[in-house]
């Protein structure tokens, strides 16, 4: 294991086509935070036309083309290709790239004492497939009609009637799928075969084990999309009509075609995914919080093998509660009855991981350093979240507050605050195992305190819009009388948004100037006990100097009768 | 490069009992289970969902002009494709490179008998008699899941040609490897056989 | 472990065997289908005839008769299980009496 080979390669395959796992992390980690930037600045262009419907847009409206703001002001077309693309570019593009392909890549691999991934040149394909599928989504918005304007959930048969846009956005979706896949395949494999000598499964550290179920949830949930996405493909370019009922009118004109499909198809199909997608989110940013609190605390993480079981429990169940999304489909009482229940059994495992982390403060001797706050803070974000989320879980009171602004609160809870806020703590927490420099402490204090309060200034209020029964879908809510009455909410909403995107300002000037200006520090400036800190900052090709032994469990803190308060995994007993 | 310094790319892992490629195809034919799993899936439920008359009704076995004697001979062809395929990776088990390299090539020659079959004798006489993706729900079906079924053979055609030629230079430098890669691409082309086998029965045979 | 040869040799005279097997069911399958066993007896044999055939395939061609690689067989277990919740439960879901009786007032 010599840099030897590292040496003959050119600019090219060293930065631009490397299989390097590392290389390739960071490449996902800019892409997708490139993309996480693009799409709240989507947001940001929404939040304008909710707050202060039918205004010019501010210095911004002046550049917008005629043909979708005439005057500054957004056509409702536009708002909903801004919705759609939102969705699609935060979720698909953004946090699961930065989750798994980033975080994932860098880190899985150095963690469990592996020199690269199991299959580097895959690896190589799935970011360069992901970033083609990325490329293939923002042609979207330079074709006729403009972008993908039927949401992020492309329900047909509105979808199947769509402008271009939905055709390129189905397009891109196959890409990013198949990239999914061939990282998953990569990711399994990886933790399977590669780990260190004396690194059993239980020994792994759980960011690890929540890489290995996402990779699962990836693998067998991906492909019913991509089967849906081909079907949809089809009804749009070749004329079939699978998700077309028959005899279906759309604004007075009987729609041609032999008919004869099921709208209700797709939804499963996506939904098969995009309840296990839920996880793929999450996981991730449990498994940094979950790294990010025993180093902060100084103490073993609370529970580790019962978080284990819980995750693994967590990811199997993941696939049989997708019909909670769709209980206003017609479905019976039998069905519906059946996913509540698997419903409310799978937030019995997400709650004791919750339980499990925020035990795990207890008594310990807390540090608070920016990636603790962050990922103190994901702690409650994540179960105002999920506690929300209890009420859309069952018909009775769903059927009451389905697709309103009180479901947008409750995922953006989980995926704004909660997630987001975890790989917060994780660019914190690693950034000087990739630069071998930390990040400024004042700034990231800065960028903590603002992001928390807007971020609730932001989402809080969507709760009792949604309460008031505001539907998430309104181009204008005020031309409803319950919708203007909440309006001031909105505007709060709004203000809180536009807020939060300033509060980033203090965070992309420190993740750029810490790369020169940041405080050089050692390999292990948190005295973590994990195998990446073990490799030097940052890690070389082939990442190990000399390939680790591990002796012991992830989380080995404040072990008695030892002079250090940390026991590296690595690190050999003192005799 | 990557086969030297990364464990477990010929030998096989001492817990799981397979070498990384190995481990790696056959979770690549997971998902591919539950991509056809899908189709099949969606095929049930517009099958059920379908009205019981008009136009929009499911075609009764009659109705779809299907012929089970091409798609009769096609699964033949898989399954010889099949048995050569395995002869291939015994020949190079055995150590011998020209008959493993033969019975490649007598395997993608049937992968093209069965795409030739399948476009020449079904695709175009059936979309000329007015069966195309928009006659029904079951056409598009059948377009669509013995389309993405041949997009696998083509597959298949392409990592046999390449292992036939440029690929096969491996076989000078790791003959184990190369066996490997080719059990690998052998098990890729029985599940795209396996998938044929329950197509075959569910469009052509049953009503 | 065990020699080359000895692999190559168990191993070819499985493959003849299910090769013959495969022709010979392909044969019974549309032999079987010309005849009309009433309700949906005909799809019950078809599939049936078709999980044979697709096991002869993956224990004999895809050597999972000689695998004995537990990892292996939990991914084969958790893939079977999720393949049949996504083919039925859509399928329930669907059925569901309330469902039906809306469809009923559809057509009208």
């Amino acid at each position: 294991m010599s840099n030897e080979a590292d040496h003959h390669l050119g600019f090219w395959r060293k930065y631009v086509f490397s299989t390097d796992h590392k290389v390739i992390g960071i490449q996902y980690t800019i892409t997708s935070l490139v993309f996480l930037l693009f799409g709240f600045s989507l947001l940001m262009l929404m939040r304008w036309q909710l707050a202060y419907p039918g205004r010019e847009i501010p210095i911004l409206g002046k550049f917008l083309s005629e043909s979708i703001a005439p005057g500054g002001v957004m056509l409702p077309e536009f708002y909903n290709s801004l919705g759609a693309m939102h969705g699609t570019i935060m979720v698909f593009l953004g946090v699961v790239p930065l989750g798994v392909g980033g975080f994932g890549n860098y880190f899985m691999p150095l963690q469990i004492g592996a020199p690269d991934m199991a299959f580097p040149k895959l690896n190589m394909l799935s970011y360069w497939v992901y970033a083609v599928g990325g490329l293939i989504m923002m042609t979207g918005f330079f074709v006729p009609g403009g972008a993908a304007n039927s949401g992020w959930t492309a329900y047909p048969p509105l979808a199947d009637i769509a402008t271009l846009g939905q055709t390129v956005w189905l397009i891109g979706m196959v890409f990013l799928i198949t990239s999914s896949l061939f990282g998953s395949v990569n990711f399994i494999v990886t933790i399977v075969h590669l780990r260190a000598r004396g690194l059993t499964m239980f020994r792994l550290p759980f960011f690890v084990w929540a890489q290995f179920v996402t990779a699962f949830l990836l693998l067998l949930a991906m492909p019913p999309l991509e089967a849906a996405g081909i079907l949809q493909l089809l009804d749009r370019v070749a004329g079939t009509s699978f998700f077309m009922p028959e005899g279906l009118v759309i604004s007075g004109v009987h729609q041609v075609g032999a008919g004869g499909g099921s709208p209700i198809l797709w939804q499963h199909l996506f939904w098969f995914l995009g309840h296990p997608e839920v996880y793929v989110l999450l996981l991730p940013a449990m498994g940094i919080v979950a790294e990010v609190i025993p180093a902060n605390t100084r103490k073993p993480l609370f529970g580790y093998k019962s978080i284990v079981y819980s995750v693994l429990f967590l990811g199997f169940m993941s696939f049989i509660v997708w019909a909670h999304h769709m209980f206003l489909t017609g479905m019976g009482t039998t069905m519906s009855t059946f996913f509540a229940t698997t419903t409310m059994i799978i937030s019995l495992p997400s709650v004791v991981i919750l339980t499990a982390l925020a035990l795990s403060l207890y008594k310990g001797a807390i540090r608070l350093t920016v990636p603790m706050l962050f990922a103190l803070a994901f702690l409650p974000m994540l179960g105002i979240g999920g506690l929300t989320g209890l009420p859309l879980g069952l018909p009775a009171s769903d059927i009451y507050l389905h697709d309103t602004y009180y479901v947008i609160g409750h995922f953006h809870y989980v995926v704004a605050p909660g997630i987001v806020f975890g790989l917060f703590a994780g660019i914190y927490h690693w950034y000087p195992k990739v630069t071998g420099r930390k990040m400024n402490e004042t700034l990231g204090r800065i960028h903590f305190v603002l992001s928390f309060v807007f971020m609730n200034m932001v989402f809080m209020p969507m709760f009792f819009q949604g309460m008031a029964g505001v539907s998430r879908r309104l181009y204008d809510q005020t031309v409803y009388t319950h919708g203007s009455a909440v309006q001031d909410l909105t505007v709060l909403s709004s203000w809180g948004a536009w807020c939060l995107g300033l509060a980033q300002i203090p965070f992309i000037l420190n993740f750029f100037l810490s790369i020169w200006k940041g405080k050089a520090v050692d390999a292990n400036p948190w005295q973590a006990t994990t195998l990446e800190w073990a490799a030097p900052s940052p890690p070389p090709h082939g990442n190990f100097v000399t390939q680790p032994v591990v002796h012991r469990g992830p989380y080995e803190y404040s072990v008695p009768d030892r002079s250090d308060d940390f026991f590296p995994q690595h690190a050999l007993a003192e005799s | 490069m990557s086969a030297d310094v990364l464990p477990y790319t010929v030998k096989p892992h001492p817990i799981t009992g397979l070498y990384s490629g190995k481990f790696g195809m056959w979770l690549f034919l997971a998902s591919e289970v539950m991509l056809f799993g899908a189709f099949f899936s969606s095929y049930i439920l517009l099958k059920f969902s379908a009205p019981s008359e008009g136009a929009a009704a499911w075609p009764t076995h009659d109705e779809r002009h299907l012929s089970w004697v091409v798609a009769g001979a096609n699964t033949l062809v898989l399954i010889i494709s099949s048995v050569t395929m395995v002869m291939a990776w015994l020949s190079l088990k055995g150590n011998n490179l020209a008959k493993g390299r033969l019975f490649l090539g007598v395997t993608a020659a049937l992968a093209s008998l069965f795409l030739a079959f399948k476009i020449f004798l079904e695709y175009i006489p059936h979309w000329h008699e007015g069966y195309t993706t928009s006659h029904s729900v079951f056409f598009g079906l059948y377009y669509t899941m013995t389309g993405l079924h041949g997009l696998h053979v083509i597959g298949g055609i392409l990592v046999m040609v390449y292992f036939i030629g440029p690929g096969s230079k491996l076989w000078r430098s790791d003959p184990e490897y190369y066996t490997n890669r080719i059990e690998c691409t052998g098990l890729y082309w029985h599940f795209v056989d396996l998938v044929w086998i329950v197509l075959f029965p569910t469009l052509y045979l049953m009503n | 472990m065990e020699s080359a040869e000895r692999t190559t040799h168990k191993h070819s005279g499985a493959y003849v065997g299910v090769f013959v097997s495969l022709v010979v069911l392909t044969i019974v399958t549309v032999a079987v289908s010309t005849f009309d066993f009433g309700g949906s007896t005909n799809v019950v044999i078809a599939l049936a005839i078709a999980a044979v055939k697709g096991s002869l395939v993956a224990a004999i061609f895809m050597h999972l008769k000689w695998e004995s690689s537990r990892q292996l067989w939990w991914l084969i277990l958790c893939c079977a299980i999720f393949a049949f919740t996504l083919l039925l439960l859509p399928l329930f879901s669907v059925m569901d009496p309330p469902f039906q009786a809306q469809m009923g007032t559809w057509g009208d």
